[in-house]
C-alpha cells in the first residue's frame, strides 16, 4: 500500500435511520455520503436494486497541532452517527480525536432567475436599460448537495474521542474518550457535562480505559460503556449526576483453561451495540462476538466464535500489533443477524435463530453486480481441502473494522482498508 | 578391557538436553516480555499521542508476567535470600522482573548487557516498584539530556535500579547523573501528569496550563477558578510525587552507602 492511499482508508461507515444515506469516514478527514438510487424501485420481475451512488463529499476534520504536547491531532474520523430527519436537510455528527462537529447536509435543486438588476450572469445592469418590472422566479438546475458545519464541540476531551452516540430524545448526545464521557446538548457547543469519569487521581494506578459507549434506542436515560478488560456497563443518568457508579456491570467470569499472556488484551471489547428492539447488547472482543441480554449481568446469552483458529497465534498477532485491531460489529434490522469483520477481507455473519454462520470475502474478484458471493472456509490444520486456506496464508493487512447494515432490508456495507463494498441479500 | 562408553548406546534427545516444560514457558515469558519493551519504546511515525488503550493493554501484560514471576520466585526458593544484591553486572541495567535475560532488549540502548549465567530469583528491594518504572527506564536515552528535565520518570529509574547503582561509573545511563541534579530539576506543580503522554512526547513533560487542568475534571456550573480550588482542596497533592521521590531517594542512599 503506497502512502499516497492512505488518506483514503475509510475509518467508519454508518447508515442513517432509514437507509437511504450511507455516510463513510476517512482517514484523511473526509466524508462521503452515498445516496440510494430510488429510480430502479424494487420491481415485479426484475430485481432492480437500488444502488448507493455517491450524494456528497466535503472535508470535515483538518489536521491540527496541539502545542502544548508538541503532537499532531489526526483529522482521521473516528466514529459518525445521524440524526433523526425532521426536515429537508440531514444532519450527521462527526468525530475525530478530540473534536465532534455537527454538519448539516442541504440539497438545492432550484435557483432564482429573472433578477430585475442583474443579468444572468450576476452582473449589474444599467439601471437606464431597465424597462419593466418582473418577479424572479425559481427555475430548476442540477442538484448541488451542500454540507455546511453548525456546530463545533471542541475543547472537552483530554484523551481520544472512539465514540460518539445521539440519545433518542434527539437533542443530547455523549462523547467518550479513554478515560471519560461528556454529555453534550447539540445547541450548546461551550458547555458539556462530564458523566462518567475513570481516570485514577494516580495515573500510575491506570489499568482500565473506556472503549465504547452507545446510548439506549429508546430509553433516554440509559447508556452503556464497554471497558479494556471486557466488562459492560449500564448507567443510569436519573440516579446522579457522574455516572461513574453503574446501574449495571456486565462481566463474564474468565475461563481459567483458556488463561494465557493475552487473555487480557483478547477480552478487551472493541465495540458495544444495542439491538434495535433495546433488549439486548451485542459486545465484540478479539476472538468473538457476545449478545447480552440487558437483565442479565452474569453471563451473555450467546458466545459466537470469529475466527478461533487465531487463539494459537496470539503471540504472532501480539508482535506484528494486530491484536490491537477494534473491530465493529452490527445488527440486522430485525435483530436476527450480527456482522462482523475478520482479516483477510473476510467478514462473518451469525444467524441467531438457526445457529448458521457464514464467512464472506469483499474482495475485487466480486466486483460483478450481482454475484452471488460464495461461502469461504479457513482450514486450521491437517489436510487442506480444495477451497479452502490455511490460516498462514491469511493477509493481515487486509482488515475489515468497520460494517454497517442497513436499518431495514439486508443491505451491507463493508469497509475494507480504502474501499467500501455493499452487498444486498438475493432473497 | 574397557569399553567405549558411548559404543552402542542409543542416545536419545531427551536425555541429553532435557527440555523441561518451564523453560518454554520462561522463553515465552521472556519473548513476550521483549516485544512488550520495544512497542513501548517504539515511537509512531506520525508525531501523534500513542493510543491510550494499547499502552494500557501492554502494561497490562507486563505486571502478569511480572506477577508470575513473583508468585514463581515465592514458590521455588533458592539459596540466596530475596534481599540479596546481585553482584552481577553493573552495567546491566537489569529490569527488576526477570531473573535471566538472555537477549538483547537492552542492545538496542547501546549498552552492553552479559547474560546472566543463571535464573535468580526474582529480587526487590521495598514496594514493588509500579508499571511506570518499565516505561520510565526504557524510555531514557542516553543521547538525550532532556532526562534530567523530565523529573518523575527519572526519580522511577532510581528505584528500579536499585541493584545497579552501586557503580554508578560503569553505567551509561546514570554517569552523567548525580542524584542532587536529579531532585533539583524535579518540578511537583502538576497535577495531570500521565505516564502516557509522556511516552509520546519522549519523556519531555510539558507544564499544563489552567484550561488543560480545569478540563481533567468534571464540570461543574462553577466557573473555572472554583474547579481550580476544587483541584487543589480535593487531596490530590501536587507534592504526593516529590513524597515518593524522597522515599526512593532514601533507598538509594542506603545501597549507595552499603548499609
Amino acid at each position: 500500500m503506497s502512502l499516497k492511499s492512505t488518506a483514503d482508508i475509510i475509518s467508519c461507515v454508518e447508515f442513517n435511520n432509514d437507509g437511504d444515506l450511507l455516510a463513510t469516514g476517512d482517514k484523511g478527514g473526509r466524508v462521503v455520503i452515498f445516496q440510494r438510487d430510488k429510480s430502479n424501485p424494487h420491481g415485479a420481475g426484475h430485481a432492480g436494486r437500488g444502488e448507493y451512488n455517491v450524494y456528497s463529499t466535503f472535508q470535515s476534520h483538518e489536521p491540527e497541532f496541539d502545542y502544548l504536547k508538541s503532537l499532531e491531532i489526526e483529522e482521521k474520523i473516528n466514529k459518525i452517527r445521524w440524526l433523526k430527519r425532521t426536515n429537508p436537510a440531514n444532519f450527521l455528527l462527526s468525530t475525530n480525536d478530540k473534536t465532534v462537529k455537527l454538519w448539516k447536509v442541504t440539497e438545492r435543486d432550484k435557483r432564482p432567475d429573472g433578477y430585475n438588476l442583474k443579468d444572468e450572469t450576476g452582473i449589474l445592469k444599467d439601471p437606464s436599460t431597465v424597462t419593466k418590472l418582473r418577479v424572479p422566479v425559481f427555475k430548476p438546475m442540477e442538484l448541488m448537495v451542500e454540507a455546511s458545519p453548525r456546530r463545533i464541540f471542541a475543547n472537552a476531551h483530554t484523551y481520544h474521542i472512539n465514540s460518539i452516540s445521539v440519545n433518542s430524545d434527539q437533542e443530547t448526545f455523549l462523547s467518550a474518550d479513554d478515560l471519560r464521557i461528556n454529555l453534550w446538548h447539540l445547541e450548546v457547543t461551550d458547555q458539556s457535562f462530564n458523566i462518567v469519569d475513570i481516570k485514577p487521581a494516580n495515573m500510575e494506578e491506570l489499568t482500565e480505559v473506556i472503549t465504547a459507549a452507545e446510548f439506549h434506542p429508546t430509553e433516554c436515560s440509559l447508556f452503556v460503556y464497554s471497558s479494556s478488560k471486557g466488562t459492560l456497563r449500564l448507567c443510569d443518568m436519573r440516579a446522579q449526576a457522574l455516572c461513574d457508579k453503574s446501574a449495571k456491570l456486565f462481566e463474564e467470569p474468565e475461563d481459567p483453561t483458556n488463561r494465557s499472556f493475552f487473555s487480557e488484551i483478547i477480552s478487551s471489547i472493541s465495540d458495544v451495540k444495542f439491538s434495535h428492539n433495546g433488549r439486548y447488547m451485542v459486545t465484540r472482543d478479539y476472538l468473538s462476538v457476545k449478545v447480552w441480554d440487558l437483565n442479565m449481568d452474569t453471563k451473555p446469552i450467546e458466545t459466537y466464535q470469529v475466527h478461533e483458529y487465531l487463539r494459537s497465534k496470539l503471540c504472532s498477532l501480539y508482535e506484528n500489533d494486530c491484536i490491537f485491531d477494534k473491530f465493529e460489529c452490527a445488527w440486522s434490522g430485525d435483530d436476527r443477524h450480527i456482522m462482523t469483520g475478520s482479516y483477510n477481507n473476510f467478514f462473518r455473519m451469525f444467524d441467531r435463530e438457526s445457529k448458521r454462520d457464514s464467512t464472506l470475502e469483499a474482495s475485487r474478484e466480486n466486483m460483478k453486480p450481482r454475484t452471488v458471493l460464495k461461502p469461504r472456509k479457513v482450514c486450521t490444520g491437517g489436510k487442506r481441502k480444495k477451497e479452502e486456506i490455511s490460516v498462514d496464508c491469511l493477509d493481515f493487512n487486509k482488515k475489515i473494522l468497520h460494517t454497517a447494515w442497513h436499518p431495514k432490508e439486508n443491505i451491507l456495507a463493508v469497509a475494507a482498508t480504502n474501499n467500501l463494498y455493499i452487498f444486498q441479500s438475493k432473497d | 578391557m574397557q569399553q567405549n562408553l558411548n559404543m552402542g548406546v542409543k542416545r536419545k534427545l531427551d536425555e541429553i538436553d532435557p527440555v523441561p516444560e518451564s523453560m518454554t514457558l520462561e522463553y515465552q515469558r521472556q519473548s513476550i516480555l521483549n516485544i512488550s519493551m520495544s512497542k513501548l519504546r517504539k515511537s509512531p511515525t506520525r508525531r501523534v499521542e500513542p493510543p491510550l488503550l494499547r499502552s494500557v493493554l501492554i502494561l497490562n501484560t507486563l505486571k502478569y508476567i511480572e506477577n508470575e514471576l513473583k508468585k514463581e520466585g515465592v514458590q521455588s526458593p533458592s539459596s540466596e535470600s530475596v534481599f540479596t544484591i546481585p553482584d552481577a553486572d553493573p552495567q546491566a541495567v537489569a529490569m527488576d522482573v526477570l531473573p535471566s535475560q538472555d537477549t538483547s532488549l537492552l542492545d538496542s540502548h547501546k549498552m552492553d548487557t552479559e547474560v546472566s549465567p543463571c535464573p535468580t530469583p526474582f529480587q526487590h528491594i521495598g514496594p514493588l516498584p509500579s508499571i511506570d518504572t518499565f516505561v520510565g527506564s526504557r524510555t531514557v536515552s542516553s543521547e538525550s539530556k532532556v532526562q534530567l528535565e523530565s523529573p518523575v520518570p527519572t526519580v522511577d529509574i532510581c528505584k528500579s535500579s536499585n541493584f545497579d547503582f552501586i557503580d554508578s561509573g560503569q553505567s551509561n545511563y546514570f554517569s552523567s547523573f548525580r542524584v542532587e541534579e536529579m531532585l533539583s530539576d524535579i518540578d511537583f506543580t502538576f497535577s495531570d501528569f500521565d505516564i502516557y503522554s509522556s511516552i509520546a512526547t519522549g519523556m519531555k513533560l510539558t507544564p499544563l496550563s489552567a484550561e488543560d487542568v480545569v478540563h481533567s475534571f468534571p464540570h461543574q456550573n462553577g466557573s473555572p477558578n472554583e474547579n481550580y480550588t476544587n483541584i487543589l482542596s480535593s487531596g490530590v497533592s501536587p507534592y504526593c510525587k516529590g513524597e515518593a521521590a524522597f522515599d526512593d531517594l532514601e533507598n538509594i542512599m542506603q545501597i549507595l552507602v552499603g548499609s
